[in-house]
């Protein structure tokens, strides 16, 4: 079965979070319902007893969801706050710590077509996001679980008395309203744990049937609470024995007294058995462990009570209200986002490269900009996916195993871009049921490039620096005539096989457009689209202004100049150095370099080809590679950058500079010529010649020009307000990607 | 890494000797040993005073895996073969003889992602 409802029979949906002090991860859980591909839902958010910022998040939302309260710590009482106030046909619960599958509610209600189905229960991921938490589970009437496979059909458990029943998770449980109305919705005896056992089982007690769903993920994370830690060691255990107490005694009884008593000894020696175990090894402290004993104890005395009061009031139903009046359906009212994938194997903060804070920056501006983003990326360490600010981060790892035939297919070299290539494509085969729309991938090393071939999917290519642009500055790559021939000359010609076919391709200026066309021979016309690379305002990220620049530059001091990038021709460091070494000795004027780490055969070039000693010369600093936050110092410290990069594609370097209000002396070379306006956001050197000597005297005046270096401070942070930032960026890549969905007669949100 | 030493000697061997002051940087820059060889013999004309050994390394060096037959296997069959590899496997899981088995609904739902044209989103969640 694989067809899902038509929309205009899907049955309305309540979707319900109950939550408390969850602020931090309800968000993306909010987040993650609204990007559901649904026809006809609301979402119901029940909040409380909170002490945390929870409010403030939901406030966020005002308009487009439901916002009830709840007085008391007890899920059950929250549970039925939020079946109350739904107003739905179907009622789905889903945890403060977890974020559906888009697709969720299609899979879940196109069971709902059998009348007599009171339940449907999702399969769920755990937090690694690769990995089941709970398939399908088989309770007892104690409340225990086991754990059939996927292949058992729970059908044949559904009659009402049955021994063994399908118990559905909490956190991916669907109901029928007139069900769960039926049946007095949930007990508030279960202030946390089993409530969701307690109505599966008093469901089919009543006639209805409960079933699995195996298609309709949730990936749950897991977030600490107030019963347990992060880890999921218990903090206490009373609420859980209460509900497990009640729940033995309560239903257990069809099975006989005996066996009753039987399982509440059980159950007591196991959780004594297992604080001790706990204790011993160190996990939990003798104080913690005598403390979770006194759970037991008192929490059995709890249950027993309240489940012999059950038994004396003859107690079958849950306790909702009997006659609740929601408010109307609140639909969120807007229609299923774009849904697009953008692959970089690096990613901030591990890797700060120009690719992978591109990639960064684009997706939260995308995000912000209304589309669904995820982003494939290279695993560190074990592969996992994750919702984490709005953005899903698919970490993957290699596919060996496919790799072959793609080599084959695209003549790529298998070790190092095939075998990625597959784990890329094998994760977008997964993304593809989830509605992807679009993928976005750099030229550089082809990362996604089989999409080109599939007719589900509309592929952009990004161009950035590739292997025939960047190999003029890598004599290594002539010099190593294996790594030359073996992996070097495919990729260029894979390079340019994209380049003829690639359908739509995203560039940052008209001069990669233009090399890539020389150096190619391939005309790309229409399909390029030009967008400049933005980045975020570097000034405003540490509370900055402009105005506070100019300040510190009008205190005097000695002139700050910036290199940034790394000890290779292409970025024209030895540029730099002659400049740097122009002011040998002069205390008015001082050079960083950032980047490149020095060793000691750079630094004896340093010393021997300029006569720049970092030891003894102290108006000369090289930093190495410092972090993010360490580089906006700098560039904000800076009063001029040095940008004599050969060639750059584009060169963000210099936006970044600009953000901080720092001019940026270019050579007038590739994208820089139409990032840099000369005499605005800095100054343009025809030549290298042009370029030492020009940047020498242009320097030696900003000494004691101060307001001229002020004007060019001013020019460059509104030349990076009006063209360059991260948000003029996105708005225009998502015009563009919209634009190419449209002229295929996709969704066009 | 390469010793430079190394690399000097070999350069001696080979008519195509390197300077001393270049040796450092030509280290890093070949990077490892296996590309020492090539280099002398393209990059620098090594071996010219021996032709013989020079035509047998010229031939050698063009005698590597060409991808083409593959490509045209995996382009005209790479789909019907993985079908067929995954019908064997359910065959196999349908005559189940011992408890170590797969059983066939099992195989299935972890095959389907490689046969199906809609696979669904549990198809690409690990199962163990």
């Amino acid at each position: 079965m694989t067809r899902f409802l038509p929309d205009n029979q899907s049955p309305p949906i309540s979707v319900v979070i109950n939550t408390l002090n969850r602020a931090v991860l309800l968000d993306d859980a909010i987040t993650g319902v609204m990007q559901l591909d649904y026809p006809n839902f609301e979402l119901v958010v029940v909040n409380g007893p909170s002490t945390d910022h929870s409010e403030e998040v939901l406030a966020r939302w005002a308009g487009r969801i439901k916002h009830l309260h709840c007085d008391l710590p007890n899920l059950a009482v929250s549970r039925n706050v939020g079946i109350a106030g739904a107003s739905g046909e179907i009622v789905a619960f889903l945890d403060d710590d977890a974020v559906p599958h888009p697709l969720w509610l299609r899979y879940l209600t196109r069971n709902f077509a059998d009348p007599a189905l009171g339940g449907v229960g999702g399969f769920t991921v755990d937090n690694t996001g690769q990995r089941w938490q709970v398939r399908k589970t088989v309770c007892d009437r104690f409340g225990n679980a086991h754990f059939p496979p996927d292949s058992f059909d729970e059908r044949v458990l559904n009659w009402p008395g049955t021994p063994l029943y399908p118990s559905l998770l909490g956190t991916n449980a669907s109901f029928r309203m007139a069900a769960l109305r039926d049946i007095g919705g949930f007990d508030h005896a279960f202030a946390y744990l089993l409530d969701e056992t307690d109505v599966c089982l008093r469901l089919i007690d009543a006639g209805w049937n409960v079933v699995y769903e195996p298609a309709a993920l949730i990936f749950h994370q897991f977030a600490a609470s107030h019963i347990r830690s992060s880890t999921r060691k218990a903090k206490t255990l009373y609420p859980s024995v209460v509900s497990k107490t009640y729940f033995i005694n309560h239903h257990g009884r069809t099975e006989g007294y005996g066996k009753v008593a039987g399982a509440l000894q059980d159950y007591r020696e196991e959780l004594l058995r297992a604080n001790a175990w706990l204790a011993e090894h160190g996990e939990i402290s003798p104080h913690h462990r005598q403390a979770l004993d006194s759970d037991v104890e008192a929490g059995t005395e709890a249950g027993m009570t309240a489940s012999s009061r059950a038994l004396i009031d003859l107690k079958t139903r849950g306790d909702l209200e009997s006659e609740p009046t929601p408010e109307p359906f609140l639909a969120p009212g807007h229609p299923r986002p774009l849904r697009v994938a953008l692959v970089s194997q690096g990613l901030p903060p591990d890797n700060e490269a120009g690719i992978a804070r591109w990639t960064m920056l684009l997706a939260e501006g995308l995000r912000d900009q209304g589309l669904a983003v995820h982003i494939i990326t290279r695993a560190r360490g074990q592969a996992s996916r994750r919702f984490v600010g709005g953005i899903w981060y698919h970490a993957i790892t290699t596919a060996g195993e496919s790799a072959d035939a793609l080599a084959a297919n695209y003549r790529v070299p298998r070790a190092g871009v095939a075998d990625w290539m597959a784990g890329v494509m094998r994760e977008i085969a997964f993304l593809k049921t989830f509605g992807l729309d679009l993928v976005s991938f750099p030229i550089w090393d082809l990362e996604a490039l089989p999409v080109f071939d599939d007719p589900d999917l509309t592929a952009v290519m990004s161009l950035h620096t590739s292997y025939k642009l960047a190999r003029p500055f890598k004599p290594e790559w002539t010099s190593r005539v294996i790594y030359g021939r073996s992996f070097v000359d495919p990729m260029i010609a894979a390079e340019t096989a994209a380049l003829v076919r690639a359908p739509h391709i995203l560039a940052n200026s008209h001069a990669v457009i233009d090399q890539i066309e020389r150096e190619y021979a391939v005309t790309l016309g229409d399909r390029a689209k030009i967008v400049p690379h933005g980045t975020s305002d570097i000034l405003a990220g540490q509370g900055r202004t402009v105005a506070d620049k100019l300040a510190r530059q009008r205190k005097g001091g000695p002139l700050s100049v910036l290199f940034a990038g790394r000890f290779e021709p292409r970025k024209g460091y030895d540029l730099a150095l002659k400049v740097a070494a122009a002011f040998r000795g002069d205390a008015r004027i001082r050079f960083d370099f950032v980047g490149g780490t020095p060793d000691s055969a750079f630094l004896d070039q340093a010393r021997d080809e300029f006569g720049l000693d970092p030891v003894r010369d102290h108006g000369v600093k090289f930093h190495g590679e410092v972090d993010r936050a360490a580089l906006d110092a700098l560039y904000y410290a800076a009063d001029v950058v040095l940008m004599p990069s050969r060639f750059e594609s584009f060169g963000l370097v210099a936006i970044e500079a600009m953000s901080a209000a720092t001019p940026v002396f270019a050579l007038a070379e590739g994208g820089l010529v139409e990032v840099v306006e000369d005499g605005i956001s800095g100054v343009l050197f025809a030549g290298e010649a042009d370029y030492v000597a020009g940047s020498i005297e242009r320097l030696g005046a900003l000494i004691i020009d101060r307001a001229m270096l002020g004007k060019l401070a001013e020019g460059s942070h509104a030349a990076f307000t009006r063209r360059f930032s991260d948000t003029v960026m996105a708005r225009e890549v998502a015009r563009f990607y919209r634009a190419i969905i449209a002229d295929q007669g996709g969704c066009n949100d | 890494m390469i010793d430079p030493e190394w690399l000097i000697h070999a350069g001696m061997m080979a008519d195509a000797p390197v300077a001393d002051g270049d040796a450092q940087r030509l280290t890093r820059e070949l990077g490892e040993e296996a590309e020492v060889l090539p280099w002398l013999l393209v990059m620098r004309g090594g071996f010219a005073e021996w032709p013989a050994a020079r035509a047998a390394l010229k031939e050698a060096s063009t005698a590597v895996i060409r991808p083409r037959a593959l490509a045209q296997d995996a382009r005209a069959s790479g789909g019907a073969g993985q079908r067929d590899a995954c019908r064997q496997a359910l065959l196999r899981a349908i005559a189940v003889t011992q408890e170590s088995d797969r059983w066939a609904v099992d195989e299935m739902n972890h095959l389907r992602q490689h046969i199906s044209s809609r696979p669904q989103p549990n198809h690409f969640i690990a199962v163990s």
